[in-house]
């Protein structure tokens, strides 16, 4: 295998390269998957708030690095509205 | 050639062979909005089937990861731009009817020095050779072949979506690679449409492998012959000891840990449409609320596999890859009714094959608006009958949830 650069033109190094579709709407999209799948798993704003910044969590942190905190409190408060708390049973 | 009616592109089209239909077809759904990609159908196919010398590359179940990866690499790039070549600016759907050309006819105008019955191409052993390569793992820095960032920070970003891609043979009801054998050598079972290599017949000529437009036939070099998915036939037969004599999912099928996947054998009528059984869940699923949408329907094989669509992913990505439905599926899918709600919590709750299900109507959960539409939970309960028409599953719709107390946090 080559261990070079990316080169857009190539079309045999497809891999990682950006490719047409990206939107803010496909982002908030995407982001917002994120947000629901954890407030349905029962996790409160500020903790969903704290995945988005924490780098490990890959997805949630590249929307949170390119659109701020606004706009990804705003994405968690959309998924907060949409979806009731789940009630736990312990034990 | 013969004429040949394929639903899922609304018109006739050309194929090699005269239509035969089997009495029942293996059909499977798979929920890419659940797929995360662990690899656990891959291991248990590898650990079952192909665990052998001249295996190795060998992967009748794959994962990859979409829009930059594929096994073999850029499988459907390369037929897509073959088609694309063969037929400039035609490959377009006007409604629910595909108006360009599928593998078998783009194929009648490639006559040329090797003429082909099926569009198609031999993949490079190179690109059998790395399924998952680069697809979201990092390189290393620059010219240090073999090496990792160890710091993590490097690690290069996509910048952009991307989604798990679950495969398997799609157990064609018009197969690429069943038209291709020139020693026919390929047959479609009458009793469940699972498309089988005749390990006898065959001589190795890799017409198949050329010909499956989603390179699912797979080239044994210790033997010299083919072999592909047998979509675990003594399982759907019932053989498995376990079932006592009722069909049973493939192992990809009930190792599923995300739940992605439902798999079940759906009734043909004579003339090779699907007959209704409004109450078997893939019936159900793929004719009636149209949430799953066949891969490359374009491609004019009529696969029996159907994938939920990821709901984040670029339309125009998605209605290249799954046809016109797109909008719909997804736009069901986000905001569900309450049956298929009820059916979706069908998926993995057991490893018998599900023929028919009922829903027990419940209480009321909750009201809510989702993306902007009213929608009501409601805890109904839904049951799965198998073929013998017991009941093999009872699930509700509301799962418990169960949190783990802090004594035991860390315990297992």
């Amino acid at each position: 295998m080559t261990h070079k650069e990316f080169e857009p033109d190539d079309p045999v190094e497809m891999v990682g390269m950006q490719i047409p579709g990206q939107s803010e709407a496909a982002l908030r999209d995407m982001a917002l998957c994120f947000a629901e799948e954890f407030v349905r798993e029962g996790w409160n704003e500020e903790k969903i708030f704290a995945m988005f910044k924490n780098p490990f969590y890959a997805g949630p942190y590249l929307a949170w690095k390119q659109k701020g905190d606004a706009f990804v409190k705003s994405v968690i408060v959309e998924a907060l509205n949409m979806w009731p708390k789940p009630e736990h049973s312990h034990g | 050639m013969a004429e040949v009616f394929n639903w899922q592109i609304n018109r006739n089209m050309s194929y090699p062979h005269a239509a035969h239909y089997p009495d029942k077809q293996f059909a499977f759904v798979f929920n890419l909005n659940r797929c995360i990609g662990c690899q656990t159908c891959t291991m248990a196919c590898k650990s079952t089937w192909t665990f052998s010398k001249g295996q190795e590359y060998m992967w009748w179940n794959n994962v990859e990861t979409k829009p930059y990866g594929g096994y073999p690499q850029f499988w459907d790039v390369k037929l897509l731009e073959m088609l694309e070549k063969a037929n400039p600016e035609g490959q377009v759907w006007s409604g629910d009817t595909f108006k360009g050309k599928t593998v078998f006819e783009a194929a009648q105008k490639q006559a040329g020095p090797e003429p082909q019955r099926v569009l198609g191409y031999l993949p490079t052993d190179e690109e059998w050779r790395f399924p998952n390569i680069y697809e979201d793992n990092p390189r290393g820095p620059k010219g240090e072949i073999g090496s990792f960032h160890k710091e993590g920070v490097q690690l290069p970003e996509h910048k952009t979506w991307f989604f798990y891609l679950a495969r398997i043979c799609n157990h064609c009801t018009y197969p690429g690679c069943l038209a291709a054998c020139p020693r026919n050598a390929i047959y479609k079972r009458p009793e469940d449409g699972v498309v089988l290599i005749d390990q006898e017949r065959c001589r190795g000529y890799r017409k198949c492998v050329e010909a499956c437009p989603y390179k699912k036939a797979m080239y044994r070099p210790s033997t010299r012959v083919t072999e592909k998915c047998i979509a675990c036939y003594p399982r759907l037969e019932g053989k498995d000891p376990e079932t006592h004599g009722q069909p049973m999912e493939t192992r990809c099928m009930a190792s599923c840990i995300g739940q992605i996947r439902l798999q079940g054998l759906v009734k043909i009528a004579k003339d090779g449409s699907w007959t209704e059984d409004r109450y078997n869940p893939l019936y159900y699923l793929i004719k009636v609320a149209k949430v799953a949408l066949p891969l490359y329907p374009q491609f004019g094989t009529e696969p029996n596999g159907y994938y939920m669509p990821p709901r984040w992913v670029p339309r125009g990505f998605l209605k290249q890859m799954f046809g016109p439905g797109v909008d719909h599926a997804i736009d069901t899918y986000m905001v569900p009714d309450r049956e298929l709600l009820a059916v979706l919590q069908l998926f993995r709750k057991t490893n018998r094959i599900i023929f028919k299900y009922a829903i027990e109507e419940g209480p009321k959960v909750y009201e809510t608006k989702i993306h902007g539409k009213p929608f009501t939970l409601y805890n109904d309960t839904v049951i799965g009958f198998g073929q013998d028409g017991q009941e093999i599953i009872r699930t509700q719709v509301e799962e418990p949830f169960h949190v783990r107390p802090d004594v035991h946090q860390n315990s297992i």
